[in-house]
């Protein structure tokens, strides 16, 4: 028994790997890490990606003979810096925390400001029939939800069965 | 005495309006950190101005670089002047992006605002009967918004369709028919040549002729369009673009004895109408009078030249009476009429416009009566003593003429300066002292021998500038001087009380 009440795809895990996204209406769930890696490949091919975002982690976009801490961080800023263009996206990439982690993903940013995708901030609150609800209580439809591995689904279904 | 919590208002703020006064307020706020605001539009969308007026050939009247948020800049923009539908575009996709939209109540209309001075909120009733309560409230509701419709004896018999260029109905079919337009204002100049084509006959009556300039606009095709995403463009375009805005309007008007621009902008106007218009008497009727800047000028490349058209009849006889079958001039003739345009503008500098609700401050002081008493007046055009937590985006002289976003984003800088200080001392009612307040009223009236409006040749100009008592409203400075004062203004000239301000 499916644990949620979505009629669409649910993709646990690595399940996306596999998959022909062409023409879906996508919703990607992860942290930043995750997301990182997912959405790059989502969005070659859906009609539509909606990036719902844990909190941010700063990126490189290759492997770098530089040792970890302030360097590295700056590093990954001005990658961002370099990256997006846009400073009200930027602000909703940077990391809240003083010493955030830096991860080698390459293709997150190119990907998040091509026209099919968009990044959301607010936290998931469940999912729905259609898709899912964002703490702001707005229902996104789509075809397709992504949950990154790190996800815990099951706190998303049981909040789901509280209010039906 | 009544406790009254933080947590028992609504919102830290409210924002009245919702159009680029009420987004750019929305906008700022949230990015200075206070998330915790409700945006309140009258109508059934955002944008303003933009969202109801959808006439034919609606434009903006400043190139396209400099009417937009500095924060907010477009590279898509299909012209210099872009049309209204693309401001409207522009407007949602502020909304969507910053996520105002969430906090946004859209068919809201205020009909009052009242200070508790007890608790230091204010208190917001809705036409509805629901009252919103907030500790300050933002004023973004901007000026040209009420359509305000001709005084003629008679408009109501009309059996014909009448519209306000404001409130276009799109339903209506002009082709063929017998159009008249009252008035030559800026709305006038874009639909006369928008619809001059299409109808069988046009009429417009005309009471004073607009000085209208050549309007330097051109398509922007893919390659420039590409081309302004190279870093660096956009800011140089909005440079030279607002160069160009703050000569022809804020250092024309306000340093008219100094500076002669608007000698040479009338030179160009005269030249501009004798290229575009062939028959000598209609140029003659269609020649100004007053000095250029005493009344909104209008820039196009069309309008003089629609009166060229054998369809299209200038009628400068004053108005009658309006029959049920058309106009009557006051010298006898009947022009019988099918379609009858309003482009007669909006209430601007009067009564039951500044707001259009009523404020009440400390002590049960209505804004309007205060303000009828005691001129207009308000310090740097945000904020008039007595009326503490309330901040105007477009208060009497506070906008000095140049672009509107401009205006926005510097009155936004002294608001949320304000909001800062109070935020940081704890203080619930943010007051400015009465003496500030007369001397940034002193200040302006000083700079008043520069201005072009208080020059004889202006009385005859019949402008939207000039309020009852005969002074205009406008900020004598040049922009850089509104955004340095806004942000370098001593906030001492406030006073910053409440619970824990107190020590």
């Amino acid at each position: 028994m499916s644990p949620t009440a979505f009629r669409g795809d649910l993709l646990v895990g690595e399940d996306w790997r596999s998959r022909d996204f062409r023409g879906l209406r996508v919703a990607v769930v992860a942290s930043a890490d995750e997301a990182a890696r997912i959405v790059p490949y989502v969005a070659r091919s859906a009609s539509s990606v909606k990036v719902f975002q844990r909190s941010p982690a700063l990126l490189l976009p290759a492997r770098l003979p530089v040792p970890g801490g302030p360097l590295r961080r700056s590093l990954a800023r001005l990658n961002l810096r370099l990256s997006v263009d846009d400073p009200w996206l930027r602000r909703q990439l940077t990391p809240h925390d003083d010493r955030p982690r830096v991860v080698v993903r390459r293709g997150f940013y190119a990907a998040l400001q091509q026209p099919n995708c968009k990044l959301y901030t607010w936290p998931v609150y469940a999912i729905v029939e259609q898709g899912l609800r964002s703490a702001e209580g707005v229902e996104h439809r789509v075809d397709v939800i992504v949950l990154g591995a790190d996800v815990d689904i099951a706190s998303c279904a049981t909040r789901e069965e509280h209010i039906a | 005495m009544t406790v009254t919590p933080e947590c028992a208002l609504d919102h830290e703020v409210a924002i009245i309006g919702g159009g680029f006064s009420g987004i750019g307020a929305a906008i700022l706020l949230e990015k200075a950190g206070f998330g915790d605001y409700l945006m309140i539009e009258d109508g059934d969308g955002v944008g303003g101005a933009w969202h109801w007026n959808t006439y034919p050939g609606v434009a903006v009247d400043i190139p396209s670089f400099s009417y937009q948020f500095s924060f907010e800049q477009m590279a898509g923009w299909s012209r210099v002047y872009a049309p209204g539908r693309e401001l409207k575009a522009y407007a949602e996709h502020c909304v969507d992006k910053y996520d105002v939209r969430r906090r946004t109540r859209l068919n809201t209309r205020i009909v009052s605002a009242a200070f508790d001075e007890e608790g230091d909120f204010w208190r917001l009733g809705t036409a509805d009967g629901d009252t919103i309560t907030a500790r300050h409230v933002v004023g973004a509701t901007g000026v040209l918004t009420q359509p305000k419709l001709p005084e003629i004896a008679g408009i109501e018999t009309y059996a014909g369709t009448v519209m306000h260029t404001a409130r276009w109905d799109h339903d209506v079919d002009l082709a063929g028919k017998r159009v008249a337009v009252i008035g030559t204002g800026a709305s006038a100049v874009q639909t006369i040549p928008s619809i001059a084509h299409e109808v069988e006959h046009l009429t417009v009556f005309q009471r004073t002729p607009i000085w209208c300039l050549p309007k330097l606009d051109s398509a922007l095709p893919l390659p420039v369009r590409l081309a302004m995403r190279v870093p660096g463009t956009k800011r140089v375009s909005r440079l030279v673009s607002q160069t160009f805005v703050e000569l022809t309007f804020p250092l024309a008007a306000h340093f008219h004895d100094v500076l002669p621009v608007a000698g040479v902008g009338e030179r160009v106007g005269l030249n501009h109408l004798r290229r575009a218009v062939k028959d000598p008497e209609v140029r003659e009727k269609l020649t100004p009078r007053y000095a250029l800047g005493c009344k909104r000028p209008s820039f196009s490349n069309a309008y003089l030249q629609a009166f060229n058209r054998e369809n299209v009849f200038l009628e400068t006889a004053p108005i009658d009476e309006i029959t049920p079958t058309g106009i009557r001039t006051a010298d006898g003739t009947e022009h019988e009429v099918d379609v009858l345009v309003l482009a007669t503008g909006f209430k601007v500098f009067e009564k039951g416009n500044m707001p259009a609700f009523s404020v009440t401050g400390v002590g049960g002081v209505d804004l309007e009566k205060w303000w009828e008493e005691h001129r207009f007046q308000a310090y740097q055009g945000v904020s008039v003593p007595g009326f503490p937590n309330f901040f105007a985006i477009l208060g009497p002289y506070g906008y000095n003429g140049s672009s509107y976003f401009n205006l926005i984003e510097t009155q936004m800088t002294h608001i949320v300066r304000c909001l800062r200080r109070a935020r940081r001392t704890g203080a619930t009612r943010v007051e400015v002292t009465p003496e500030a307040n007369a001397r940034y009223f002193e200040q302006v009236l000083g700079r008043r021998r520069h201005q072009v409006f208080f020059q004889p040749s202006c009385q005859t100009a019949n402008s939207y500038y000039f309020d009852a008592n005969g002074d205009v409203p406008f900020r004598p400075s040049p922009t850089l001087e509104t955004m340095w004062t806004s942000s370098r203004f001593d906030l001492d000239d406030y006073r910053f009380e409440g619970a824990a301000a107190a020590s």
